[in-house]
């Protein structure tokens, strides 16, 4: 055994080198110094040895760093298990971002990737695992999903995807009519197909024919298509609304408050206790992971006041609701050419509105015809 | 030296071996320590005697082949053991 073991001998230097060479043990080197002489001698010959007069300052060689290791392992293992530790950090996911600005592709994406193994604080797949998931997904989906990647950026998932956009084919229809699908008096036309039944400040009636796919000569049919285009027309509406004149309205006081918020799985938590009696919340986000958000928080107190409205306040307020109500069962290209107030009552409580608007908007509607059995001949061409 | 000689002292490392430094005195395969002090250090070779005075004198090193002193050198003395 050539382990060596370094030993602080408290004898007389020339009296302990005697003894060794007597007994025949070697001594590699002697460190002299006045609180004892330390020996390097070999490891096995500590049995020759008096135990009490040596101290052992040392080992050498595979024992010396057996030694060193047990002397330290309190450092060796926390160092041992940092690596460990950042290891796993450095490869877990503790989150899944699916940027995509469907929320329907999004849920979907993130069901499938929680289904197929990917889901926050699980530990980073394989790049070939990730594509056989990819291909998965993208195979159960291929009328959904056109392309998507999962990128790894530091403890997240990025998922990039793509929607896969089938523009449906318009069905060829044979024979067709624009029709009015309100009363109306024709404002505009846009004639792309068939031939105009009306013209600008007509007055139609619902289901009469704007745009025929019946194309006349001489009152002749010469031929049959399908009517397409857009007639503006100008309609109206009679809105009733009613306002009460009493009314809670929130005052902001200057009082506002400094917090700090901890949201985990959706629920809130303020970690100052909130000395405001009614207040909204300015959340900014500082610190996100996993399901754990923290937030810096401005709280701003308020007060509720109940408050009446005038009449001219009532009236704006009644104007207001109304068009807010008539929009609502209007198309969003629809506007409103002028409104006209029909009739107010006024009680107590409460005031009531009868409104009547004037708009303009697209009124025609494409629909399927049949063709006369005895005009089948006719068809459809082009040229005509 | 035959060339019997030249191989059993290269293969058995024989030839004693000395070495005299500034503050250090080695001897390799020397045969016995015959006495040291601090001012004087006996060491016996296979054929020769080595006498060195000095200041200080402590071993540093000593095993089976192997011997060094070190300290304040003043002379080496070798004599042949047969003119003792």
């Amino acid at each position: 055994m050539n382990d060596k073991i370094k030993i602080k001998i408290f004898e007389d230097a020339h009296y302990t080198i005697k003894y060794l060479y007597r007994k025949h043990l070697n001594v590699y080197n002697v460190e002299y110094s006045k609180s004892g002489n330390i020996y390097t001698i070999d490891a096995g010959a500590l049995d020759k040895l008096n135990p009490e007069s040596i101290e052992i300052i040392s080992y050498m060689g595979v024992k010396g760093f057996l030694f060193k290791i047990k002397r330290h392992r309190h450092f060796i293992i926390s160092i041992i298990l940092s690596i460990i530790l950042m290891l796993l950090l450095s490869n877990i996911v503790v989150d899944i971002d699916v940027i995509h600005s469907d929320k329907e592709i999004r849920t979907l994406l993130e069901d499938e990737l929680q289904s197929n193994g990917i889901h926050p604080f699980m530990i980073k797949k394989s790049f070939n695992r990730l594509q056989e998931i990819k291909e998965k997904i993208k195979d159960r989906h291929p009328d959904k999903i056109e392309w998507f990647e999962i990128e790894s950026v530091g403890m997240k998932y990025i998922v990039r995807v793509e929607e896969r956009i089938i523009t449906e084919e318009k069905e060829e229809k044979s024979y067709c009519d624009v029709i009015s699908n309100k009363d109306a008096i024709v404002l505009s036309l846009q004639v792309s197909s068939g031939q105009n039944k009306v013209t600008e400040n007509d007055y139609v009636k619902k289901g009469s024919t704007l745009i025929s796919g019946s194309v006349t000569f001489n009152e002749e049919n010469k031929a049959y298509k399908c009517a397409d285009g857009v007639v503006w027309g100008n309609t109206w509406y009679t809105v009733s609304v009613s306002v009460p004149l009493k009314h809670k309205t929130k005052i902001y006081t200057k009082n506002t408050q400094k917090n700090i918020g901890i949201e985990i799985e959706s629920k809130l938590y303020e970690i100052f206790r909130v000395h405001l009696d009614k207040y909204d919340t300015d959340k900014k986000k500082i610190f996100s992971f996993g399901n754990f958000t923290l937030y810096s928080e401005t709280l701003k107190e308020y007060k509720t006041v109940e408050k009446e409205y005038t009449e001219n306040e009532a009236i704006d307020e009644a104007l207001k609701l109304g068009r807010e109500k008539l929009y609502l069962n209007l198309d969003k290209d629809a506007s409103i050419l002028s409104e006209k107030v029909l009739q107010t009552n006024r009680y107590d409580s409460i005031i009531e509105m009868d409104i009547f608007y004037s708009v303009k908007e697209i009124i025609s509607e494409q629909v399927e015809r049949e063709i006369p059995k005895e005009e089948e001949g006719v068809k459809s061409d082009e040229s005509t | 030296m035959n060339i019997k000689d030249n191989i059993i002292n290269y293969l058995y490392d024989k030839n004693d071996v000395i070495c005299l430094y500034d503050d250090y005195f080695y001897v390799y395969n020397y045969k016995s320590l015959d006495s040291f002090s601090d001012k004087r250090v006996v060491v016996d070779l296979t054929t020769k005697k080595i006498t060195i005075t000095g200041e200080s004198l402590i071993i540093v090193r000593i095993t089976d082949n192997e011997l060094m002193i070190s300290g304040s050198i003043a002379k080496v003395e070798m004599k042949k053991i047969n003119e003792r």
